[in-house]
């Protein structure tokens, strides 16, 4: 299905995933992707891998060539050159650079942040990097961050604005704290602007109530548990995308309901 | 003052030597005012008709992606009879004739009018970036880069090299009232004709420069003036988030612009 031909959907829509490392983030926002594809209700599907560790592009079965951490250190670069020439390009080259840095397949685009080499805070050109991509976002429906632990780093480099931010944890009490930490982040300390907060438990063999109960101690509503499938293990072992996981898979299935009732039928 | 004159010739040379390596060589002949030129477009043209991103999947023809090669340059003239007005030459493919094909570009712009001088050059070389002025037309460039995309919209609508030729000197025309004239040249083939555009081009961008930089030591301006006094010593990276402040700001304006009032 090309994006195309996918439904145009009712509103844009903008999803970030966040929690504490290695609770399988990737995983499920690989399998997010592929339930998003299967459902056609997507609309223009744009991706972005915001963690540095850039694991989803393997885990959706793309190759990326250029990050926009890339892009950065360019920018850096010219606005430190003395040539005022490409200083007054600027601008203009900011675009084609992060159309180069645009993975494009039939069904989907991915955009890889990457890792920021030079090191200073540089804020304006966070600002400039944030309206190009929010610029390049206008022409996508549907809109998924894959994010690390923090959510600072999405609000600095990527967006301002969440409609939903998903937060992924294992069944340990680490994952619930980071969960917890998660959401003290977006409620009081109001490190990102984001309409509704939800988590989901992956990897879960049965515990399911005591599990539920935890996340209503740290106030977070749960959107769904993700039981563990051995099929993701080999798939990650022997570096086959997540997306080409079999549509009966438990894993599949259960973030195809996760994705149904609370991402595109918001 | 006929300060890129010499490049007319060699551009006519070049395009010679493609001809005579047995290369398809189409002339295409519009006609002068803006709104003849206008008249009988398949797309809208004019500012803010195009400000979303061309994704790939709603592509009919990539041109200048950089796995494929681009070049892309202008210069003028204060003679407007050394250059045939309205004219179009497209060497290679057009873009009805290559659905999803990716194209390597070139695009020359040449621009010619009695009251044409230094100081307009830079308002060219922005003119060139006509990013949302044509429907179904997107284009990203760089330095003597050009990549851009064809919509499949624009395409069945009959965008063609005349229709993107048409649109160009009508905005060129407009927004440039010293352009009296103004001819242009695709090169669509291959790779390889490219190499030798570009040396033209790096030539007369060598140029450009040189007078821009004389210019900019005539009025005293430094770039780094402000690394130098005041508070900014404490920052030795401040010129950089001065320059991107700009940048910003700059962009900001273009995409309220461009966005027009909101529906949502």
């Amino acid at each position: 299905m090309s994006m195309s031909e996918s439904l145009p959907p009712k509103k844009k829509r903008l999803v970030a995933v966040s929690g504490k490392g290695g609770t399988g983030k990737t995983a499920f926002t690989a399998m997010m992707t592929r339930a998003l594809l299967d459902s056609s209700m997507a609309g223009r599907l744009l991706l972005i891998d915001a963690d540095p560790a850039l694991g989803l592009p393997s885990a959706i079965g793309v190759q990326v060539k250029r990050t926009m951490g890339q892009v950065r250190e360019e920018i850096i670069r010219t606005a430190r050159s003395g040539s005022q020439e490409e200083k007054a390009q600027l601008g203009e080259m900011l675009d084609y650079m992060v159309l180069e840095a645009l993975i494009e397949t039939d069904s989907f685009a991915l955009l890889a942040m990457g890792r920021t080499e030079t090191q200073g805070c540089f804020c304006p050109v966070n600002d400039l990097l944030r309206g190009a991509i929010e610029m390049l976002s206008r022409s996508f429906d549907t809109i998924i961050i894959d994010g690390e632990a923090g959510v600072e780093q999405i609000n600095r480099q990527v967006v301002r604005h969440l409609d939903t931010l998903i937060v992924v944890s294992d069944a340990t009490a680490r994952g619930l704290q980071t969960a917890s930490l998660i959401r003290r982040m977006i409620s009081d300390d109001r490190v990102i602007r984001c309409d509704k907060l939800g988590l989901v438990f992956n990897r879960v063999q049965g515990n399911e109530e005591l599990l539920r109960r935890s996340a209503g101690e740290i106030g977070i509503e749960v959107l769904g548990f993700v039981p563990h499938d051995e099929a993701i293990g080999q798939f990650d072992l022997i570096g086959r995308p997540i997306t080409e996981l079999p549509a009966g898979s438990p894993g599949l299935v259960a973030v195809r309901a996760i994705v149904e009732g609370h991402v595109i039928g918001q | 003052m006929a300060i890129y004159d010499a490049y007319l010739t060699k551009l006519a040379e070049y395009v010679g030597g493609l001809r005579q390596k047995g290369r398809r060589v189409r002339e295409i002949d519009c006609p002068s005012g803006v709104d003849k030129l206008l008249e009988g477009l398949p797309v809208k043209v004019g500012p803010g008709t195009n400000s979303d991103v061309i994704l790939r999947s709603d592509t009919f023809v990539e041109m200048g992606n950089p796995d494929v090669g681009s070049s892309a340059f202008l210069f003028w003239t204060d003679s407007p009879a050394l250059i045939a007005d309205g004219r179009i030459t497209l060497i290679g493919p057009d873009i009805p004739e290559s659905p999803g094909a990716s194209l390597p570009f070139g695009q020359v712009l040449i621009m010619a009018g009695a009251g044409l001088s230094e100081k307009d050059h830079q308002k060219l070389e922005h003119t060139q970036f006509v990013a949302d002025q044509i429907e179904g037309y997107m284009i990203r460039s760089t330095s003597q880069l050009i990549w851009s995309r064809v919509s499949k919209e624009a395409a069945e609508k009959g965008f063609c090299f005349e229709t993107l030729g048409r649109s160009l000197m009508a905005i060129f025309k407009s927004e440039v009232p010293e352009v009296e004239a103004m001819e242009i040249l695709f090169v669509t083939s291959s790779r390889e004709d490219l190499g030798p555009l570009d040396d033209i081009g790096a030539q007369v961008k060598k140029i450009y420069k040189s007078i821009l930089v004389a210019d900019w030591k005539a009025r005293g301006f430094d770039a780094y003036v402000c690394s130098y006094g005041g508070d900014c010593k404490t920052c030795p990276d401040q010129p950089v988030c001065d320059e991107i402040k700009e940048v910003v700001k700059v962009r900001k304006q273009m995409i309220s612009e461009s966005e027009g009032p909101s529906d949502s």
